[in-house]
This record gives C-alpha cells, sequence and structure tokens, in this order.
C-alpha cells in the first residue's frame, strides 16, 4: 500500500457518511526493531472537508505543537483553520478496508474525535 | 536515526522533503511511501520504503500515467521488482526537514538516469571532466 | 573592509540587474506615449520586488534553500507543478526576449542583421554558463550595466522641466491622445516588467549559489534595498529622456534603436556607444539569469542537484535543462518572432501570472522550521498581503485589457 493511496481518498463509514478526504497520516516510531531503528507504523489518519491550505502547517493536530505552525499571514491562516475545524482524527484499528477510491471506516457511536482538540488516544 | 517513540506526519513530515544521500547531496523527493499491510487482523501498516523518481510522483497524479512509467523504467534499469525507485527505510539515518540516508548517491536506483545522462550525453563537451569511458560512478 | 566592497558590488550589481529588455522597451515606449504619467507604475513595481526579493533572499539565506525549492514541500506537487509550468513558459519567452535584445543591440552595434546573431549569442550564453563562476558571472555583467547611467546624464544634459516632471510623476493624469484601457494596459506591462517570475526565484537560488547565510543579512538587504531603486532610477531615465526626445517627434518604439535615441541626442555618439554597452551587458546579464532560472526551477521542483556552483558531472540534468533551454529560446527567435513583441507579450503575460509567483513566498517565509526565528514580521505580511491582493487585480486585469486595446495598439 502506498501513501498516494490513502491521501486525498474519501472517507466514508458504515452508514455512508462522508467524513471527507484523508489530509494526513499519524506515523509512530514503535514497529518492528530493525537493525537502525524501530519502524514506524500508521496509527492514524486525519480527514475532513476538501484539502485546500491543509499542507501549509497552519492547524493544530496532535503531536504537532503549537510554536511549529506556520505562523502566517494571518488572513490565510484564519481562513484555513476556519475550513478544517471539523476535520477529526480516525484511528487505524477503525479502518476497515482501504478501496480503489475510498477508505472504509467503522465509526464509533459518538462519531470521530475533532482531529485538533489534543493527542490521539493510543490503539 | 533515534532509535524508538518518535510521531511524524506522513504528509507534513516526509512527503516531497528533499532527500541527501551520504555527502549531504540532494539527490531526489520523497515522492511517496510505501507500506507493508500487516498479516494479523489488528496489526498497523509498517513503513518499509520512500519512493521516488518520475514514476513514484506521476501517481500522485494518474495512476494510469504511473503504471506507464514503471513500465518504462523497466526498460532502463535491470530491475528485479516492478514499480518505482526504492530507498529502504533502513537506510534513512536522520529524518529532519530532509531526508537523510546512508547510501551515496550514485549507488541509489533513482540516479541512474542522471548518470547515464552524464556518461552519455554531457561527457561529449568540452570542460565537462566526466570520463564517459568509466562505468564506475563518478567521485 | 572587505563586508563594505561586498555591500557596494552588490549594490552595482543590482542596478543593472533590476534593469532587463522589459524595462528597456516599456520604460522608452511608455515615455514616448505617456511621458512621465505611468512613473507610478514602475515605482509601485520597485516596491514589490524590494520587499518580495528580500522576503526571497532572506528564506534563501537562513534556511539554506531557494523559495522555489520549498514551494513543493510546502503547497503540495500540483500546486508547484503548475506554478512550474506557467513560470517556465514565461521565462522561456523572457529567455528569447533577451536574447533578442542581445541581437538587436549587436545589429545597432555592427550593421548585421540580428538573426544571424542569435545563434551566436545563445552559444556565449552557453559557455558562460557552463564554465564562468557564478559570483564573477554576476559581478562582470552587474558592473558593466552601470553603463546604463549614462541614460541619467543624458537626461540631466536636455534640461527639462524638472517642475513638469514632477507633476506628472506625483499627479498622473491620462494623455488626452490615449484611451484609458491603453493607459492601464501599459501600466500593467511597466509594473510587469519590473517583477517577472524569474526575479525572485533567480535572487533566491543565486543566494545559495553565493553560498550566503545568515551573516550576510546586511548585503542582501543593501542589494535590495539600495540597488533595486537605483536600477529603477534608470528605468525612469529611459523614460524620461524618450518623453523628451521620442514623445515630441511621436517616435514608436518599435526597435532597441529608438530606445538608444534619446542619450545619442542628448551626448552625442560616444554615449551611443556608451548606452550600447550597457544594453548588451543587462540584456546579456538577464538572459543568463533567465536561462539559470529554468533550470534551477526544474531541477528544484524534481529534487535534482542543481546549481554552478557543483561540478557538471554531479548535475547532469540541470545542465542538460540549460541547454535546452537555449535551443528552445533560439529557436523561437530564428521563427522570425520580433523580439520587441516579444517582450511586450511576456511582460504582460508575467504580470497575468504575478500571484501564483509570489503567493508561495509569502506562505514559505512564515514557516519556523526553515525559518527559525527569522519569520516575516506580522508588518511584512500585511505588506505582502496587501501587494498580493494588488497582484490579483492586476493579473485578472491584465488578459482582457491585452485583447481590448489589441495589445498596446
Amino acid at each position: 500500500m502506498r501513501l498516494s493511496d490513502l491521501l486525498e481518498r474519501a472517507v466514508v463509514d458504515q452508514h455512508g457518511r462522508n467524513w471527507g478526504q484523508v489530509h494526513d497520516v499519524y506515523l509512530v516510531q514503535d514497529g518492528p526493531v530493525s537493525a537502525t531503528a524501530a519502524a514506524f507504523r500508521i496509527h492514524g489518519l486525519i480527514a475532513g472537508r476538501g484539502t485546500f491550505g491543509t499542507q501549509l502547517g497552519y492547524v493544530g493536530r496532535p503531536g504537532y505543537e503549537h510554536d511549529q505552525e506556520t505562523r502566517g499571514p494571518w488572513v490565510l491562516k484564519a481562513l484555513v483553520r476556519r475550513l478544517q475545524r471539523r476535520a477529526v482524527y480516525v484511528p487505524w484499528t477503525d479502518v476497515v478496508e482501504v478501496g480503489d477510491h475510498q477508505v472504509i471506516v467503522r465509526s464509533p457511536p459518538n462519531g470521530f474525535d475533532r482531529a485538533n482538540s489534543g493527542a490521539p488516544s493510543s490503539p | 536515526m533515534s532509535a524508538a517513540g518518535r510521531e511524524l506526519w506522513a504528509r507534513l513530515h516526509l512527503l516531497d522533503r528533499p532527500i541527501l544521500d551520504a555527502e549531504g547531496i540532494p539527490s531526489a523527493k520523497v515522492d511517496d511511501l510505501e507500506f507493508s499491510l500487516p498479516e494479523e487482523p489488528d496489526g498497523l501498516p509498517i513503513l518499509t520504503a520512500v519512493l521516488c523518481g518520475n514514476a513514484a510522483l506521476a501517481r500522485r497524479f494518474n495512476r494510469r500515467l504511473a503504471q506507464r512509467l514503471e513500465l518504462l523504467r523497466r526498460v532502463f534499469v535491470p530491475v528485479e521488482r516492478p514499480g518505482p525507485a526504492r530507498i529502504d527505510m533502513s537506510e534513512v539515518k536522520h529524518i529532519g526537514p530532509a531526508l537523510h540516508i546512508t547510501p551515496r548517491r550514485h549507488e541509489l536506483e533513482v540516479a541512474t538516469l542522471d548518470r547515464w545522462l552524464a556518461r552519455n550525453v554531457l561527457a561529449h563537451l568540452p570542460g565537462s571532466g566526466i570520463d564517459a569511458r568509466s562505468d564506475d560512478a563518478p567521485q | 573592509m572587505k563586508r563594505v566592497f561586498e555591500i557596494a558590488l552588490g549594490i552595482l550589481t543590482a542596478i543593472g540587474g533590476f534593469v532587463d529588455i522589459g524595462e528597456l522597451v516599456a520604460g522608452s515606449q511608455v515615455g514616448s506615449r505617456f511621458g512621465m504619467n505611468l512613473a507610478w507604475a514602475t515605482l509601485l513595481s520597485l516596491f514589490g520586488i524590494v520587499v518580495f526579493a528580500e522576503i526571497a533572499g532572506r528564506v534563501a539565506a537562513v534556511s539554506q534553500r531557494p523559495v522555489f525549492d520549498l514551494v513543493r514541500e510546502r503547497l503540495g506537487p500540483r500546486f508547484g507543478l503548475a506554478n512550474l509550468l506557467a513560470s517556465l513558459v514565461i521565462t522561456l519567452a523572457t529567455v528569447a526576449a533577451e536574447i533578442g535584445g542581445v541581437a538587436l543591440t549587436l545589429e545597432l552595434a555592427t550593421s548585421i542583421n540580428y538573426l544571424l546573431w542569435v545563434p551566436v549569442v545563445a552559444f556565449l550564453v552557453w559557455v558562460v554558463v557552463w564554465k564562468l563562476n557564478f559570483e564573477v558571472m554576476e559581478n562582470a555583467f552587474g558592473l558593466s550595466g552601470l553603463a546604463l547611467v549614462v541614460t541619467g546624464i543624458a537626461v540631466w544634459q536636455l534640461r527639462p522641466d524638472w517642475g513638469n516632471v514632477a507633476h506628472q510623476v506625483l499627479h498622473p493624469a491620462k494623455p488626452g491622445t490615449e484611451s484609458v484601457a491603453s493607459y492601464f494596459y501599459y501600466a500593467i506591462a511597466l509594473f510587469g516588467a519590473g517583477l517577472m517570475p524569474y526575479e525572485v526565484f533567480f535572487f533566491s537560488s543565486g543566494a545559495i549559489e553565493q553560498h550566503w547565510a545568515k551573516r550576510d543579512l546586511p548585503v542582501l538587504r543593501a542589494n535590495v534595498f539600495i540597488g533595486f531603486p537605483l536600477g529603477a532610477a534608470v528605468t525612469l531615465s529611459l523614460m524620461l529622456g524618450a518623453s523628451l526626445v521620442l514623445g515630441p517627434r511621436q517616435i514608436d518604439v518599435g526597435h532597441l534603436y529608438q530606445a538608444a535615441l534619446p542619450t545619442s541626442v542628448a551626448l552625442g555618439k560616444w554615449a551611443l556607444i556608451v548606452v550600447l554597452l550597457g544594453f548588451f551587458a543587462c540584456t546579456f546579464g538577464a538572459a543568463l539569469e533567465t536561462t539559470l532560472a529554468c533550470g534551477y526551477s526544474i531541477a528544484q521542483y524534481f529534487g535534482w542537484q542543481w546549481g554552478k556552483f557543483v561540478a557538471p558531472k554531479d548535475d547532469a540534468r540541470f545542465h542538460l535543462s540549460l541547454i535546452l533551454t537555449l535551443v528552445a529560446a533560439a529557436a523561437v527567435l530564428l521563427s522570425r518572432a520580433d523580439p520587441v513583441k516579444l517582450t511586450e507579450f511576456v511582460i504582460v503575460l508575467s504580470a497575468a501570472a504575478l500571484p501564483l509567483t509570489y503567493f508561495p513566498v509569502l506562505v514559505v517565509a512564515n514557516d519556523p522550521e526553515y525559518m527559525g526565528v527569522k519569520t516575516n514580521t506580522p508588518v511584512s505580511n500585511a505588506l505582502g498581503v496587501a501587494f498580493l491582493v494588488l497582484l490579483l487585480v492586476v493579473s485578472v486585469a491584465a488578459v482582457p485589457l491585452m485583447i481590448i486595446t489589441k495589445a498596446g495598439g
């Protein structure tokens, strides 16, 4: 599987609800240890409406500290944050299948957590 | 690379980053990432390699174009496994604003075209400093 | 002492560097038709290039990466590709226009048809790009560009009514003989000439070629804050000279000959030689810069090694791009495209593509990962955003105005 198979794919749950497009994929270095280091494993992904400005580094997300964010211009940052305020974090354990055109997930009863609400819980 | 525990966002921190070789020289960009799917039902996919080159980049635009480029690549590069140029994660020694890898750029699959062009085209120009007959990597 | 020398050299180089075939053609044409009533467009473009060149140079000096290199990372490969293709088309046409400018200058000097000079010039540009050290190249052509100062002396000698000149600059008015559409079309052309896409990308990559780092920020700032305005002064001299000599006689600028005329009328034969030397230096220098800019953008988008500071054997694809660029540019000219008309076309197209060029610069300069503490101040950002809005307006108006006025008519 490649990263390009995930990015910008629509995320659809078992009820047919569309959670948006995959913006990014969360990696943690807690996999099998080889000679040099532990491998990175996918822990989850962020999905939200559209993809405008998601690569610019404006929006808070788990593991990304506030002082690392791109600082401005203020107008653009405010715009992107507003567009992306409903982006959600989907743990990989809730991913059912990576299809050709969409990523099928199983959403919990209360839906997924907002992405900018803090660190994701480990699987 | 730090031994364990690092957290990254694939697109924000890895994708489209420059790849610097053993001598710190830009050799390619991270055009895509390869993951292996886990065998166990609750396992998580593991990042196995960085993919680079035109064939890898094309996939982010159009899958069919990418497949054609991958086929084209096999014409020039005697390659055992199909797919775009690949750098195994075991060869990545540091991840920062750029990716640092252990091999020298001439040893990379993705450098084949550049070396071919250097030896067969540029070498014919006066003052290039390229030895057209040498099959070794340029110093 | 060495630092003072570096700064002085940088300023002098920036003067000749600001002026290229776009300013030579547009400055003279506008002066002839509109007097000094469009001087504000040059001053506005000066403001823009000063703000954005400072940002682009700072990004390169601090992050050690040129701006274009960062476009793909921060804005994605799709936007990066759109940006690459747009700037390549425009910059390639600019290479052709600059080589055309060199060829026209040589035609004026030798009476040998410019078409015969085109392949010779393209070849010479390649030789310099292939072999000459970057700093030597910049300094040689930048300093020779100082010959253009003779245009200022010529204007002084022509003894214009300075009060009238000041009035036109500060209270611009549209001449009765020209339409509103023409007035703004030429404003956009003049504006575009000062802000061509290659300038920012070249300045940024050039900073890396010269191994500038944080400690060189004063040199960079001197280049930008002193050098570029002096370059704009040269453009304004050309404009004023044209308004004094060409305007009253209703001479249209269709060849570099008319651009040189005011200086030779004012000061005589020797001045013609000096101004032609200046034309040669600034167009040849610009041909080098635009060619390199094409190579830089392609290599930086795909992640190849690039730069003259690298031996050719280590960046084969970069050098091949340079060769292909020159071949394509020469082909365009040899197909008998009029270099002056090509220049006019290119500067307006540049104006249309400006937001695409400058938006990434602004974003990248705000990223602490590359810039550390040297990210843009709120003031820089405010100026940058305001200017970007202006660029959007210009971009939207450029092509329609070109159609309405039939490219200046």
